[in-house]
């Protein structure tokens, strides 16, 4: 299996985009940033927020989880 | 023609990946499908990568909640997008656990962000039923792209169930944008005859012929065969502008000769009786001459001369020269004879001066490249 890529390094792109030009490459970089950047946001503000749909009783458990 | 199809669907995908919308990837315009596939195929995984611990996460606080906490927390927390990110992580038991708790239009919402190269494994799980109702929400708000992209992975009987609830239109927008192509004929088949005639009425009541010919390339010769027969079943009217249709366009009329090549002798000497030939002798171009020497032996045996010299008209002179030798010398006769009569002949073209005075007719097909 091969080695997780870098998951801060930028995006490997397809040959076929690499094709369309450094304008396109450069285009479609931004859009995945803003996808990565939309995500991680997300991700966060929603492990936070689950901790308060967790019934009371539980939120020691889940916190665990959460926070490893 | 498929590859403008397949090409839209993948735009689509891509930019529901990257949460923007299908207009904004103007920069990928060169880019064929292949490689927008890729670029999806990617992003997906760099996303999943990039938020894999806290999915990972998510999902042991879901193992180690009640049920319907964990559902509660999928559908109020996570909400559709990062629910379905994080589903490629569940197990296929807890897949089908939580699916059977979401209601079914939260479980479309989230089929509309899922991977499905990650997730095809956990469908087995989900109950049939589940899966009809959330595909029946996908069907009413229009997400071919979604269904098309399920149908590869699931099995036979749930897609049959899904079908159940389509109309021509849905069975047609959806399966043009069937991801995986091979799955095609298989879904076809599970099509009745009458289902067929529904999707053939959707495709000239929405101008969707060109969504029903990309699907030739992916059927084979018995499912092609029962389109064909299907097209001979349209009313006069859908087949005379059908007929128009491919008439006017080359690249269509190329991509639907498995088509038309398969249409019966009798059926074109029913067009032939029912529709203007000289406007849409263009569908002629293709068929086998020997179905065209049939189809003229039909207009013979019926006695109807004058269309059979409609027919010689406006038939390609490559075709003509060639049909002659198979054709009865009294059956030429008789139709040179009729045409005359009618003020025609078929030495001349309705787009020839002479021809045009006689029968203002419109332009002549196009002749065979």
């Amino acid at each position: 299996m091969p080695p997780p890529a870098d998951r801060h390094a930028p995006l490997d792109l397809p040959p076929g985009v690499v094709a369309l030009g450094p304008e396109a490459c450069s285009a479609v970089a931004a859009l995945v940033a803003d996808a990565e950047r939309a995500q991680s946001a997300e991700v966060g503000a929603a492990l936070q927020e689950g901790l308060r749909v967790v019934p009371r009783p539980l939120r020691g458990i889940a916190r665990k989880v959460l926070t490893g | 023609m498929t590859g403008a199809l397949e090409r839209r669907g993948e735009l689509q995908r891509l930019a529901r990946v990257l949460d923007v919308q299908p207009d904004e990837l103007g920069a990928l315009d060169g880019a064929d499908v292949a490689t927008l596939r890729q670029l999806r195929h990617a992003v997906a995984d760099r996303l999943l990568e990039q938020s894999r611990e806290q999915f990972s996460r998510a999902v042991a606080l879901g193992d180690a909640l009640p049920a319907s906490v964990a559902a509660k927390l999928a559908q109020h927390v996570m909400g559709p997008v990062l629910g379905g990110r994080a589903a490629a992580l569940l197990s296929p038991r807890k897949a089908g656990d939580l699916a059977r708790r979401l209601p079914a239009d939260f479980l479309a919402d989230v089929a509309c962000h899922v991977d499905v190269r990650k997730v095809g494994p956990l469908l087995e799980d989900i109950d049939r039923g589940t899966m009809a109702e959330a595909g029946e929400h996908l069907r009413r708000r229009g997400e071919w792209v979604v269904l098309g992209a399920f149908v590869g992975h699931v099995r036979d009987d749930v897609v049959a169930d899904l079908l159940d609830g389509f109309d021509g239109e849905a069975l047609l927008r959806s399966g043009a944008v069937i991801e995986d192509p091979s799955r095609i004929d298989a879904v076809v088949a599970m099509l009745t005859d009458s289902r067929l005639d529904g999707l053939l009425d959707a495709a000239d009541e929405h101008a969707l012929w060109t969504d029903v010919v990309s699907l030739n390339v992916h059927l084979c010769d018995a499912q092609l065969q029962r389109i064909a027969s299907a097209v001979e079943r349209l009313s006069g009217p859908r087949i005379e502008a059908l007929a128009a249709l491919l008439a006017g366009d080359d690249e269509l009329r190329a991509a639907a000769l498995p088509i038309t090549e398969r249409l019966s002798p009798a059926f074109l000497a029913d067009v032939a009786a029912e529709v203007d030939l000289g406007r849409v002798g263009g569908i002629l171009e293709g068929i086998p001459t020997a179905t065209l020497a049939e189809a003229a032996a039909e207009l013979g045996r019926r006695e109807a001369w004058p269309l059979l010299g409609r027919l010689m008209t406006v038939l390609p002179d490559d075709v003509l020269a060639d049909l002659r030798p198979d054709l009865d010398d009294e059956l030429v006769r008789r139709a040179e004879a009729a045409t005359a009569d009618a003020g025609e002949s078929p030495a001349a073209r309705p787009g020839d001066d002479a021809a045009a005075a006689v029968t203002e007719s419109p332009p002549s097909p196009a002749t065979r490249g």
